[in-house]
């Protein structure tokens, strides 16, 4: 399974991941998934973002080969996709649990 | 209520500066991480999932209404409209920026607002009973003796770095609002056989890991002992707590180990080394606090109450709202209103800006101005005459604020679980919410009476699952969400831990299961037995046959 790389952005404490293009961006969408015998790599991306103080706490995560990346872990569904409770304003993670199985991804 | 002097707001404005200054610093990088984080906790500023978290602390639960249209102003203008009462009395916003968090916190600071200890190893935000300087039951105003306390603990040098975080709770009143045995130091006011003002001291109760009711270490400590006291205390538990493991760090920890008799002993020991000069409380102070936290005088008014139940007879949604969400006042004619925050299918302890707004304007109307925060993640208008319960009530429909349900099933506390917390290993708040709608019918609940469903996303137990009637854990098993169940704890009044009940359950098994606790109850009970009479009376037994047979 490849992993991507998740981070908070320091400004605001959003949740931001390491895109294709070695900037940070909020979708998960955007994500540069590698296979496990790069995440070392991907690992000193994020130790970099956070020596220059633009991110916090990174962290790569092991998700499903799909597009867009799709972790079996709730915590990082949530983290993608919002409170499943709603937050009033943005999407929430809800819809993301109603499309897809608890248990895995689809397809 | 209590008016900072030039002391207090001084400390305020430094306090605000010198944040604004490490905030620039850690943006500029010139702060690691690791250097800036104790201080932008020591400030109420956690990292959660989402975003910064901001705990606001509101001492003793008591509050103005300028202080609420403040908080309501912050959600509104840092935040996405809302904020999140929780179960230490404080207020939490979600969705705060790093860049802008001075601000905000110099916009609390004008109305006597901050985010001081609510965060690190220190002595946190005391907590006291909501019905403070207004319940009939009272000895004394509990909220006198926590100012008493702010003043002493706040950035008390020796005791900003404890080994564990360290909670104080007071109440006034027989009947414990402030849950004081959970605790890790809990004072109730008492009197003794001379009539001297003084306090009944329990030491190294708490939830968590290990749920511990505190025992009594003090039976009698008179008034003006108390700073003293609790600094004996503390330096005990500075000196013997555990340091070197986090989750035996807590004084419950040391208390338990030590023996109650032992630890009260060598407490006993250090207060008589302490200078009782230096640490007295005085008599003028006591009587400078206690003008402040004096109310005006409200007119005893026994007709209004009278008139009142007329109208209720007449009114049948208002009856159930009277019966559960109003409570008597020491005034004849007056009563203590709880705004719910519990709305069916809501998320608990929630509020809107146009709400917090709305209960403000509330407040000044029918409240003298007061608002009190509760445990059980609600809102309490303290002085409201009976005359004018009719209007005030219409007023809290409006604002979608007026489910009778104080005390019932769809009452839940909920901590804010996987939704938010960074520390959390399930969900809370959908369960709860879930749990809320399966009772929906508010005659169904006032029918099942007193009943109180906690619910904590991990084991820290913000949620006080383990003083819940019925308690609910949530837990990670091989990186799926399940919940246990226990049964029988208590927290308003008695203390008592629940017990589990046995193996966990699904999402969809927790709620279910609820409900088939509640129906075991229903089918147990005798002539006016509540939940808690009727568990204790049977036992677990026939509650697990219900729950497992068919499984």
């Amino acid at each position: 399974m490849p992993f991507i790389l998740s981070a908070n952005r320091l400004r605001d404490g959003a949740v931001v991941y390491f895109a294709q293009d070695n900037s940070w961006s909020e979708r998960i969408e955007d994500a540069a998934a590698v296979p496990e015998d790069r995440v070392g790599k991907l690992e000193e991306a994020g130790l970099d973002a956070e020596a220059r103080n633009h991110v916090v706490g990174s962290y790569a995560i092991e998700v499903a080969a799909s597009c867009p990346p799709y972790s079996t872990r709730l915590r990082e569904r949530i983290r993608s996709h919002g409170p499943t409770v709603g937050d009033r304003q943005t999407r929430t993670a809800v819809e993301d649990h109603q499309s897809r199985p608890m248990g895995g991804p689809e397809g | 209520m209590y008016v900072y002097d030039s002391l207090d707001k001084t400390l305020l404005n430094q306090r605000v500066a010198e944040f604004r200054d490490q905030v620039q610093r850690r943006l500029d990088g010139d702060l690691t991480e690791d250097q800036f984080k104790p201080l932008r906790l020591m400030n109420g500023l956690y990292l959660q999932l989402h975003a910064y978290m901001l705990r606001v602390a509101i001492p003793y639960g008591t509050l103005s209404s300028d202080q609420m249209r403040k908080l309501a102003y912050v959600a509104k203008t840092y935040d996405r409209g809302y904020g999140h009462f929780t179960t230490r009395q404080n207020i939490q916003f979600n969705w705060i920026e790093l860049s802008t968090a001075p601000d905000l916190l110099y916009d609390l600071s004008e109305v006597d607002l901050h985010a001081i200890q609510t965060s690190g190893n220190c002595i946190r935000n005391v907590t006291a009973d909501p019905y403070a300087g207004a319940a009939a039951d009272e000895l004394d105003d509990p909220r006198i003796w926590s100012e008493v306390i702010r003043q002493w603990s706040t950035l008390h040098p020796e005791f900003s770095f404890l080994p564990r975080k360290f909670k104080i709770a007071v109440t006034g009143s027989e009947a414990d609002r402030a849950a004081i045995k959970f605790h890790d130091i809990g004072l109730k006011i008492v009197r003794n056989n001379e009539g001297v003002l003084g306090f009944a001291v329990y030491v190294g109760g708490g939830q968590g890991r290990t749920p511990i009711v505190a025992p009594l270490i003090k039976a009698f400590l008179p008034a003006p002992d108390l700073l003293r006291y609790l600094d004996a205390v503390l330096r005990v538990y500075n000196r013997h707590g555990r340091r070197d493991n986090i989750y035996k760090a807590r004084i419950k920890i040391l208390v338990d180990s030590m023996g109650a008799d032992s630890f009260a002993a060598e407490v006993a020991s250090e207060f008589n080394r302490l200078d009782p000069k230096l640490l007295s409380v005085r008599d003028d102070d006591v009587s400078r606090l206690r003008d402040m936290f004096a109310q005006p005088y409200l007119r005893p008014d026994p007709d209004s109450s009278s008139s009142f139940e007329d109208l209720v007879k007449k009114s049948p949604r208002l009856g159930p709202w009277f019966k559960s969400n109003a409570h008597p006042h020491k005034t004849p004619g007056y009563s203590i209103v709880t705004i719910s925050l519990k709305p069916i299918g809501g998320i608990p302890g929630d509020a809107t800006a146009e709400q917090m707004f709305g209960i403000a304007d509330l407040a000044d109307r029918f409240s003298l101005g007061e608002i009190r925060v509760t445990y059980t993640q609600n809102l309490i208008l303290p002085h409201v005459r009976q005359a004018d319960l009719f209007v005030l009530w219409q007023e809290l429909e409006r604002l979608n604020l007026a489910t009778p349900n104080v005390g019932l099933a769809s009452d839940i506390i909920a901590c804010p679980g996987l939704d938010y917390c960074s520390l959390a290993n399930a969900r809370s708040i959908p369960i709860s919410q879930r749990i809320s709608e399966r009772f929906a019918n508010l005659n169904a609940q006032h029918d099942v009476g007193p009943l109180d469903i906690r619910i904590s996303g991990c084991i820290n137990a913000c949620g006080h699952h383990h003083a819940g009637h019925i308690g609910i854990l949530g837990v990670d098993k091989k990186g799926e969400e399940r919940y246990q169940l226990t049964l029988g704890g208590q927290g308003n009044g008695e203390s008592a831990v629940g017990k589990i009940v046995g193996p966990g359950f699904d999402e969809d098994g927790i709620v279910d299961a609820v409900e088939t606790v509640v129906s075991t109850y229903l089918s147990l009970r005798t002539e006016g037995e509540v939940f808690s009479q009727t568990l204790a009376r049977t036992g677990q037994d026939p509650f697990k046959e219900r729950l497992y047979d068919n499984r």
